[in-house]
């Protein structure tokens, strides 16, 4: 085991993009609530009656890295911050209000 | 963000701060600007939170005003922030801030992708895994302390010769599971390089729902769908072994040959599944302990505390 520095892969990006309410797959869920799971938002549209053999797989190492933006402007007094200037941890929210 | 933040300063008290950048997506949100510049001419007078959050609040109510209404409502939102309204008006009248807006869009448009909301943690963009607050919090957990991780594939530790048990011990007992090594050989040696390494120990079967699966083995423990064990493994589809009957054991994968650590165990037959999941074990004791798991999933409000493994112990015969 060991440490890896935060970077984020380009396969996550596009492993994630396409699941709606959160971590998860593209499915609809039989609850109503944006659940950050799982195995209840499996496909179901079209069970495969019969499935075809895939044998023996491979395994393949996508260490989990993030990478911080480098281009973000600094947090100055013209921003609106809400919080301790010495927070370890600093969210900002790009957005607008509608 | 009004809700985010209130969940975050929850989890997170002291330690987080949060910050306010402008992006109005002004091709498809028409009341973006002015929206934007009401919560600056607010923060002009010391209140651009207060203006912030109302904003939020009472978006179903504005949304659908003509511009001189809207300027009127946000009027009136000032008053009852006891802002000068005068001041107020005139300012957005006068279009004071919306160079200031404009020039955050710019600025954005440099290094990001125009989406919103867009979150930033320590200048590390949120990748597109909803909005819930539970998942953000466990992406700000992720950037702050990165996950233990294999930096390989896992070594061969089973000898396919032989045959493979697995006892998930709960607080609640013993679950027995057959492992399939024959029909899913690289999935079972993962499962098996897992369970061997401690990997599971202290996990939580985080999503419980009686009638359909148990899951568990994601260290976040909410089902994000991340690498978190360092590797992805390929699918291995056995049209023999199918979710018909309850019982089975198989690893989860968000998308086709992604399964990583994460498994669950069926509660009933699923056969929607069939052919999407591999399938690597059956319960052969211990069913009425896997039944006796708290339902539970992530973010349930008032949910009970998880079921946690505390270990997996695997038997060679």
């Amino acid at each position: 085991m060991r440490k890896h520095a935060l970077l984020i892969a380009i396969l996550l990006l596009g492993l994630v993009a396409g699941c709606s309410g959160g971590a998860v797959s593209p499915t609809p869920s039989p609850s109503p609530s944006p659940q950050p799971t799982s195995a209840q938002e499996v496909p179901t549209a079209a069970p495969s009656a019969s499935p075809t053999a895939s044998g023996p797989a491979t395994c393949v190492a996508v260490p989990l890295e993030f990478e911080a933006e480098s281009r973000i402007p600094p947090i100055t007094e013209a921003d609106h911050v809400h919080g301790p200037a010495d927070a370890s941890i600093t969210l900002i929210e790009y957005a607008d209000f509608q | 963000m009004a809700t985010l933040r209130v969940y975050l300063e929850d989890t997170r008290g002291e330690d987080i701060r949060f910050v306010y950048r402008h992006l109005p997506l002004i091709s498809i949100h028409d009341k973006a600007v002015i929206t934007s510049e009401a919560a600056e001419a607010a923060g002009a007078q010391g209140k651009f939170w207060e203006m912030h959050d109302l904003l939020y609040e009472r978006q179903q109510d504005w949304g659908q005003f003509s511009d001189d209404e809207l300027e009127n409502r946000l009027v009136e939102y000032a008053e009852e922030l006891g802002l000068d309204a005068e001041r107020f008006a005139k300012e957005l009248e006068e279009g004071t801030y919306r160079d200031k807006i404009m020039a955050d869009y710019e600025a954005y448009s440099q290094y990001g992708q125009m989406a919103t909301p867009t979150y930033v943690v320590n200048n590390v963009f949120y990748p597109q895994m909803g909005l819930h607050p539970l998942v953000i919090d466990a992406f700000i957990g992720l950037v702050l302390e990165p996950p233990d991780q294999y930096d390989e594939v896992p070594p061969e530790v089973i000898d396919l010769d032989k045959e493979y048990t697995a006892t998930i011990r709960t607080a609640k007992g013993d679950i027995v599971v057959e492992l399939f090594a024959e029909q899913a050989p690289t999935n079972v040696n993962n499962f098996v390089f897992l369970a061997q390494d401690g990997w599971y120990d202290g996990q939580a079967f985080f999503y419980v729902e009686p009638e359909f699966v148990a899951q568990s083995g994601d260290p976040t423990n909410i089902g994000l769908s991340l690498p978190f064990s360092g590797y992805f493994c390929g699918d291995e589809i056995d049209p023999d072994l199918t979710f018909d009957e309850a019982g089975m054991l198989a690893l989860y994968t968000p998308a086709p040959d992604r399964n990583s650590s994460q498994f669950f165990i069926t509660y009933t037959p699923l056969p929607d599944l069939n052919g999407q999941y591999t399938i690597i074990g059956r319960v052969i004791e211990g069913m009425d302990v896997a039944e006796g798991l708290t339902p539970t999933q992530p973010g349930a409000e008032g949910a009970s505390p998880p079921d946690v493994i505390e270990t997996i112990l695997i038997e060679e015969k």
